[in-house]
């Protein structure tokens, strides 16, 4: 990026196809629907033809109704229902195992597998962190039916993860407890917004608060996080009474590494790179670590310490 | 009214910019059209500072820098819109912020040839904002996007300027 100079905006367009936004050109100046002839950049470059004015912006156009009608990342909803796949507990196993062998055969210590699996979770901490934020501010008919569902969820989920079912869900909001009318009304609304992309964001009337503090953000982590991506919250969330910057989340018993017997690679650090990724990504820098704390109880309990940056409390302590 | 818009990473690296204009009407006059990028930017100090206000949109009870600047209409709980955040000779800037602090910040001119200043119409932006917000958080599912990397896509674009004509443009 650093190599290319930034043209001023009025100069001409060197590039052939000026599609999109391209950050060597600089801004585009025309609304849809307008000739685009009239525009600096390209009258500088079709006026000296001196015709037809008309065919840069029809071909500009058909080209941009091709684009809009092929499937794309922006004609899915992004509505919490209009996804409701889940995946099962054992394609997932398949999957993680896969990921900690390819971590395991490209690194020569323990260290760097663990980095690895750190940094596959945190590309999905930082799409977790606007993914559920923004689900949460959904409209109000159907966030009452995913509060209903998520806080259904952990009774009827961790059943199914302690008896060992195949079907054990890793993406559940939807998943046994809800009520049919509500799940068949909100089936709808999230239908009816995957027909209309825009129409999610226009019926939000308030978005969710952002999280400004250290303990509102854990507590996102602990809750809305946890129970996204394995069903239940975390199982508790402690602050160190040693530390002011440290904080620890304690699962009791960590789905993705249920089937790996314990050995000296810790394959939590995954999670600790999604918590990583949520919490950079929310401008509060932290390291995560996790450490396995066996007890009479629960023998595969896991604690992952988030440790906050000196900066993040002299932040807080300002705006307290 | 002309508008110059721009999504702005954690970095302070630029993600996206836009000119919403019409070429017959109105247009940003070409010595101020330069400027743009620089009176964007520096409003992003009064940005950041009310990122981690708790009440950003609560005028001037907070009493700090700027507060006497932003429109008080819409007080309400949600700190994602922040309203009008600065102005520049007439232009106002007005600002958004997501979830993962990506910086959504507008330049709103008015007429340009009386010198009166800008007002605006809270509703309108902040819809135009949430769902640029939504095209955005499409943009991040995509696997091989990366986060402050700049947004190319010729969807996103053709998408945000749908938008602009719907919300800003009178």
């Amino acid at each position: 990026m650093s190599h290319k100079i930034i043209n001023p905006s009025t100069s001409v367009a060197q590039h052939p196809a000026p599609q999109g936004y391209d950050y060597t050109i600089g801004p585009q100046q025309t609304l849809p629907d307008l000739p685009q002839s009239m525009g600096p950049s390209s009258a500088s470059t079709f006026a000296s033809t001196g015709i037809s004015t008309t065919g840069p912006s029809a071909a500009s156009a058909a080209s941009s109704t091709n684009l809009a009608s092929g499937p794309s990342v922006y004609s899915s909803s992004l509505h919490p229902l209009a996804h409701t796949q889940q995946v099962s507990l054992a394609a997932y196993a398949f999957l993680f195992q896969e990921m900690v062998a390819q971590a395991r055969n490209a690194s020569k210590s323990v260290a760097e597998i663990e980095l690895r699996l750190h940094r596959h979770g945190y590309h999905l901490g930082v799409r977790l962190l606007e993914l559920l934020n923004f689900r949460s501010s959904v409209n109000a008919s159907s966030r009452s039916a995913f509060f209903k569902t998520s806080t259904a969820g952990p009774s009827s989920t961790s059943a199914t993860v302690s008896s060992s079912a195949p079907s054990a869900q890793l993406h559940g909001y939807h998943s046994h407890g809800s009520g049919d009318a509500a799940g068949a009304t909100a089936a709808a609304a999230a239908a009816a917004a995957a027909d209309d992309g825009h129409a999610l964001a226009h019926s939000i009337s308030h978005m969710k608060r952002r999280d400004l503090t250290m303990v509102e953000i854990l507590q996102f982590v602990h809750s809305t996080v946890w129970t996204y991506l394995f069903g239940r919250p975390s199982d508790d969330l402690v602050k160190s009474s040693d530390r002011d910057n440290e904080f620890m989340i304690v699962d009791h018993a960590p789905l993705l590494t249920r089937f790996i017997s314990s050995t000296n690679v810790q394959c939590d650090f995954f999670v600790c790179g999604v918590v990583e990724g949520v919490l950079d990504s929310a401008c509060f820098p932290c390291a995560v670590t996790v450490h396995s704390v066996p007890d009479d109880k629960f023998p595969e309990k896991a604690v992952f310490v988030v440790r906050f940056e000196s900066a993040v409390l002299e932040r807080e302590a300002l705006r307290a | 009214m002309p508008c110059y818009f721009a999504i702005i990473g954690a970095k302070d690296n630029p993600i996206y910019e836009a000119e919403f204009t019409n070429p017959q009407l109105n247009q940003f006059p070409p010595e101020l059209k330069e400027l743009n990028p620089f009176i964007l930017h520096a409003s992003l100090d009064i940005l950041e500072d009310l990122q981690w206000q708790a009440h950003p949109q609560s005028g001037a009870s907070t009493g700090t820098s700027g507060g006497f600047l932003r429109s008080r209409s819409s007080a309400n709980n949600s700190n994602c819109y922040l309203g009008k955040i600065d102005h520049f000779y007439g232009l106002a800037i007005t600002g958004y912020l997501s979830y993962g602090n990506m910086k959504f910040v507008m330049i709103h001119s008015g007429n340009t040839n009386s010198g009166l200043p800008v007002t605006i119409e809270d509703g309108p932006v902040k819809s135009f904002y949430q769902e640029v917000h939504e095209l955005y958080i499409k943009t991040l599912m995509n696997p091989f996007y990366k986060l402050n990397e700049p947004i190319t896509s010729p969807v996103f674009d053709s998408k945000v300027r749908t938008l602009a004509k719907r919300y800003l443009t009178k």
